[in-house]
């Protein structure tokens, strides 16, 4: 008899999610400090700008691809804007005009992979190139700063009693899961994502997705450049090296895989408390940030290849104990 | 003698084969380029400089040209090959410079396996995986020195960096002579040979007997290993080593190997290309030297190189693929009238 299928949402989510409950209650009994208001209020504002960039990521893992520039342009649209502000020009107009840049630097590499067949890691990571090198010359190298109030007020100020960073993630993210869940352009992301000549057998644009795909991906990377200008009231070139890396981490971890349309916007989200929640913890038990990084990678690998393989894992465990069943019989 | 070919015909058909007109031609166009244009690039000084740099670009390149040959990428050479090497810095420094050259090419030749496994076995992209093992081989190199460089080492181990032989520097000698092998191996073994098999066709390959898995495994530990050999060429005439020397490794070796003509589909292209290709990269930052051009814009520079390169290799694909069917329809077309 066929059980009848679980609710969708709570199946997807489940492995994750628990691992992260496990976690949680594991560093709570074992690290001192870790259960602390002013502690999980820092895992937050850690997981903040991650969120941002990893929500992009996800839109791009869906379709099997990688954004290898989500760093770099990071950092260009915040030492874009602060030049900008810097030059006089309103803050409102700024942030507009350098999300504008992030999103215009994901159209082209989104062009040359969609439309020119150029491969998705070398679009992106020489595009990362060409966004570091842009941000290391305008900015001369140097940290820009010296901002108007308005700036820091985006990060400071509070509704509510939370900090309307929160509310810009929030909205965000369900703008995110409503378009993957709810939008034709988002179920062809899942579509493409599972096999590319048949989504286009099926009549989806199957390019011009893919091209938006990457351009949604470099305009969170924007967006979290500007939440990095406004924390730091100063910005840098170099400050977003290694976002794309964790951002990767964490859409894998939350579960999100390519094949089978599996993972979104929930997951994504799962996927960076666990690496924020792992990173805190790591640094509350003294671990150095090298090693943190070293960590993170293993554990990003592991699970990618756990993902990845588990239906094959399930049959083989399926097997063997459909042998031993048939052999104690 | 009438029927034979003319020595122009000939060599074209030799270029053709060795497959590398596409390199040699762009390396001629940078070469002779530069040096009409530039004055001081000419002065011997010079010229050898950027022979030297040719030549370490090269080293690294080798990895990802394998890797490449696989349909695949290597993005972790620079942080293997940073982290090989400070761990043979240290083990020089303590005297024994054989076991430290040693130890670092074994490490990286490991660290390329790891990878290696992973793609071959498990499936993991290429990108994937060796984008995590750039951050991992970086994290422990970054742990393992403390952010501090290691150096004071040895005359006879600084001699494979900066001695010569005869008026050749030692590691373009070095590398000539890897690259010599490296030609044989991929032209003439059986490695070699079902690199490009893999490379172009895999189901082909895993149909007609090729030992699928361990061909890719192999080529990311040769991968892995000759990183390792470039941090040692690298930290010789540098006399010291850093574990964030590697950084940019990869966009070099990429753009080195896209202009000797490797192509990211797999299968195609030489280790001879991407030979010319590095000289095209050490030219490239020779030039933007002389021309005063400041040091942050090198990277710029890079990337815009790369994308014009694959950009302009996918569009000859696009448009080869279109003439051919425009041929065959044409031909359908005749035959059917006739």
């Amino acid at each position: 008899m066929e059980k009848p299928e679980k609710n969708r949402l709570v199946k997807n989510l489940n492995g994750p999610f628990i691992i992260y409950l496990l976690m949680f209650a594991v560093f709570s009994l074992f690290i001192n400090n870790f259960f602390s208001a002013g502690n999980l209020n820092n895992v937050m504002r850690q997981a903040a700008m991650l969120s941002l960039v990893a929500i992009g990521q996800c839109f791009v893992i869906l379709l099997g691809g990688i954004d290898l520039s989500q760093g770099s342009v990071l950092g260009l649209t915040g030492v874009v804007m602060g030049i900008l502000l810097n030059n006089d020009v309103s803050l409102g107009m700024s942030v507009l005009l350098s999300v504008a840049m992030a999103i215009a630097l994901g159209l082209i590499s989104g062009y040359l992979i969609a439309y020119i067949s150029v491969p998705k890691f070398v679009a992106t990571f020489s595009m990362g190139g060409i966004a570091l090198g842009l941000a290391l010359v305008i900015s001369d190298g140097r940290v820009v700063w010296g901002f108007p109030e308005a700036v820091r007020w985006l990060h400071d100020s509070e509704i509510l009693g939370l900090s309307s960073v929160f509310y810009v993630i929030f909205i965000v993210y369900l703008i995110a899961f409503w378009v993957l869940k709810f939008t034709r352009f988002g179920s062809s992301v899942y579509a493409i994502g599972g096999i590319q000549a048949s989504a286009e057998l099926f009549g989806i644009k199957t390019r011009r997705n893919e091209m938006l795909c990457y351009a949604i991906s470099s305009g969170c990377a924007g967006l979290a450049g500007i939440m990095a200008v406004s924390r730091l009231n100063s910005a840098r070139a170099i400050m977003g090296s290694g976002y794309e890396f964790e951002a990767i981490a964490a859409v894998i971890l939350g579960g999100t895989r390519r094949l089978g349309g599996k993972g979104g916007a929930l997951q994504t989200i799962i996927g960076v408390l666990i690496v924020a929640t792992v990173r805190n913890g790591l640094n509350l038990i003294g671990v150095s940030i090298y090693m943190q990084q070293v960590v993170i990678g293993l554990i990003l690998i592991i699970v990618y290849i756990l993902n990845e393989n588990s239906a094959s894992i399930k049959d083989t465990t399926t097997k063997l104990l459909r042998r031993r069943v048939a052999h104690n019989a | 003698m009438p029927d034979r070919p003319s020595i122009l015909e000939r060599s074209k058909k030799i270029l053709h084969q060795i497959g590398m007109n596409q390199a040699l031609f762009t390396f001629l166009l940078f070469f002779f380029g530069s040096l009409l244009f530039i004055d001081q690039f000419a002065i011997s000084t010079n010229l050898i400089n950027v022979f030297r740099q040719g030549a370490l670009i090269f080293s690294f390149s080798i990895g990802m040209t394998i890797t490449m040959l696989l349909s695949g990428l290597d993005l972790s050479i620079g942080a293997v090959g940073s982290l090989s090497s400070v761990v043979a810095a240290t083990l020089i420094i303590s005297g024994n410079v054989f076991l430290g050259v040693l130890v670092g090419l074994i490490v990286g030749a490991l660290l390329g396996l790891l990878s290696g496994i992973a793609i071959a076995r498990f499936s993991v992209p290429s990108f994937i995986m060796t984008f995590s093992m750039m951050k991992i081989a970086n994290g422990l190199s970054l742990e393992f020195t403390q952010g501090q460089s290691i150096y004071g080492f040895d005359n006879s181990f600084r001699f494979i960096g900066i001695g010569y032989v005869g008026p050749i520097p030692m590691p373009l000698f070095i590398n000539f002579i890897v690259l010599l092998i490296l030609v044989f191996v991929l032209k003439y073994t059986v490695f070699g040979r079902s690199v490009y098999a893999v490379g172009s066709n895999k189901n082909a390959a895993k149909f007609s007997g090729i030992s699928y898995h361990f061909t890719i495994m192999m080529g990311y530990m040769v991968s892995g290993l000759f990183s390792a050999f470039a941090g040692l060429l690298l930290i010789a005439r540098l006399g010291s080593a850093e574990s964030i020397m590697g950084e940019g490794w990869s966009r070099q070796a990429i753009a080195a190997s896209v202009l000797g003509g490797v192509s990211f589909a797999g299968g195609k292209g030489s280790i001879i290309g991407t030979a010319f290709g590095a000289m095209c990269v050490a030219i490239l930052y020779n030039i933007l030297n002389l021309l005063g051009v400041d040091s942050l814009w090198q990277e710029f520079f890079l990337g815009l190189i790369i994308l014009l390169a694959v950009s302009l290799d996918c569009i000859k694909t696009i448009w080869m693929k279109k003439r051919d069917t425009i041929r065959q329809l044409r031909k359908i077309s005749e035959e059917v009238v006739a």
